[in-house]
């Protein structure tokens, strides 16, 4: 007898993108966009849980709040572009006003900061959202259902009341569907994925919000998961070379780097590598990250010849 | 905030329901009347019972304001009291409005819209629109009525300040959020394209 065709196991490759009988579903169906998400959702849940323990979480949470702040923008008429949100957020000092574009990512990444297994994660919560939504969150009660109906039930709760505060209704609806299959984080999913007309139809009460829902659902997650196996091959060759830099500080700046979209040398790294009291000079700062970039780990991400910000 | 005054009295047991939903809406139009910003929902809350929906006793009062030359408006996180703008011309003829917002001309209105479109921008970027310098002296002026505050830096030479707009821009033209400015496409095709 033949023996089995062994399974293709890629070993360079430790996670699985979904497979195409997932992302190449065209039917509108509603059992079948409700099937193939509900898979899409337990594929992404399992690179979420982080079995091999390489996922760089927080920086693939932090990517796709900046997502998620692009696509609010746009909701909100406001054409701003990734790149013009991260020069905002690196570049303004102490003391200034970050803009609408600024304040919707630093929103996006307060909600992914938020720790749902821990106690006190309402308050955080209330710090994000308007004050109108907060005020409001007592009377929701709980939701019921599969985790993608419960959050398209506080989507359609909120938009129907708030037609214009579509920011606030994603982020609640993501946390609502992170607390469903229990992540201990949200993450980011709707807003980038759910299309502007669905956002109308479900505010205006027109047309199912589970099927759109279900719909941005499988996008979501197949961006989530290719954004964390990409995430994932990155920082494991920026973790290789980790030992090989001697600069002062330089766990402490990788640490920034594992956390944040983007770290600007002069802002984030010197004079002191921010969330520590490690000093850096703006110089040191500098070469360690050209030579980060040397060493191909990582990107200069705005191809200018100054101001420069970097990146996984 | 102000100091904790000796508690108040917010549940107001002893008084018969309607008379204590009349106390409610009296507190709350008159808090915001004294207010010199706008007033969040929550600091209302503080002045009437734990139960008292805040939104209704204000809908209440505006019912009962309908017809007067004054409204509740709700601006940027809070509750204002306004002047019905068709009163705008009896006002500036007689009333002292003192150190208020001092008219804004024509042009300072149209940098100060650009501004809300293209914010973070800096001067040159203005410079850009308009096709001529803006001066530092209308940019001062702007910001010391507190409509813009400068935002990040701009990643160019000299690393020059942007310029954002504030919750008091939003409050003196009567926005609750960025989102009221009109649509850039329908001022286009009614030919104001800024």
């Amino acid at each position: 007898m033949k023996p089995a065709t062994k399974p293709v196991f890629d070993n360079t490759q430790s996670i699985q993108l979904l497979p195409r009988w997932v992302t190449s579903s065209r039917s509108e169906a509603i059992e079948t966009v409700a099937f193939t998400s509900g898979a899409a959702l337990a594929m992404l849940d399992v690179v979420l849980r982080n079995p091999g323990g390489t996922l760089p979480s927080e920086l693939l949470r932090d990517r796709m709040a900046l997502d998620a702040a692009v696509a609010c923008l746009k909701l909100e008429n406001r054409n701003e572009t990734a790149s013009g949100i991260r020069d905002a957020v690196c570049l303004a000092r102490r003391g200034d006003a970050l803009g609408p574009a600024g304040d919707m990512f630093m929103a996006w990444r307060k909600l992914v900061r938020v720790n749902l297994s821990a106690g006190g994660w309402k308050d955080r919560l209330g710090k994000v959202l308007p004050a109108a939504v907060v005020e409001l969150m007592p009377d929701i009660g709980a939701p019921a259902g599969t985790p993608v109906a419960q959050a398209s039930q506080i989507l359609s709760y909120i938009l129907r009341l708030f037609p214009r505060e579509e920011a606030a209704a994603l982020m609640l609806a993501d946390l609502t569907l992170a607390r469903a299959v229990g992540w201990d984080r949200p993450m980011p999913s709707l807003a980038a994925h759910l299309l502007r007309e669905d956002i109308r139809a479900i505010a205006d009460g027109a047309g199912d919000p589970v099927q759109s829902v279900h719909r941005a659902i499988i996008a979501a997650c197949d961006g989530a998961i290719r954004m964390a196996a990409d995430l994932d091959r990155r920082v494991a060759k920026l973790r290789a070379v980790a030992p090989r830099l001697r600069a002062k500080g330089s766990d402490e700046a990788l640490a920034l780097f594992l956390s944040h979209d983007a770290v600007s040398p002069s802002g984030m790294l010197s004079p002191v590598i921010k969330g520590t009291s490690f000093a850096m000079t703006d110089r040191a700062a500098r070469r360690l990250c050209d030579r980060l970039v040397e060493l191909c780990v990582v990107r200069e991400l705005t191809g200018r010849p100054t101001f420069r910000l970097y990146g996984v | 905030m102000a100091k904790e005054t000796p508690a108040l009295d917010t549940d107001l047991e002893d008084l018969p329901p309607e008379l204590r939903w009349r106390e409610w809406m009296g507190r709350i139009e008159a808090v915001i009347f004294a207010s010199a910003s706008p007033v969040p929902r929550a600091d209302l809350a503080r002045v009437v019972g734990q139960g008292a929906s805040v939104e209704l006793l204000i809908q209440d009062i505006q019912v009962e304001l309908a017809g007067r030359p004054y409204e509740l408006v709700a601006v940027a996180d809070g509750w204002l009291m306004l002047t019905q703008v068709r009163f705008a011309d009896a006002i500036r003829t007689a009333a002292d409005v003192g150190g208020q917002l001092s008219d804004l001309n024509e042009f300072e209105v149209a940098v100060l819209a650009s501004i809300a479109y293209h914010q973070p921008l800096t001067r040159d970027g203005l410079k850009d629109i308009f096709g001529k310098d803006i001066s530092r002296d209308l940019m001062a002026r702007l910001r010391a009525q507190e409509l813009i505050t400068t935002g990040p830096r701009s990643p160019r030479a000299g690393a020059p300040y942007t310029y954002v707009t504030t919750q008091k821009f939003l409050v003196v033209f009567g926005m609750e959020s960025l989102r009221d400015l009109p649509d850039r496409d329908e001022l286009e095709n009614a030919g104001l394209a800024i």
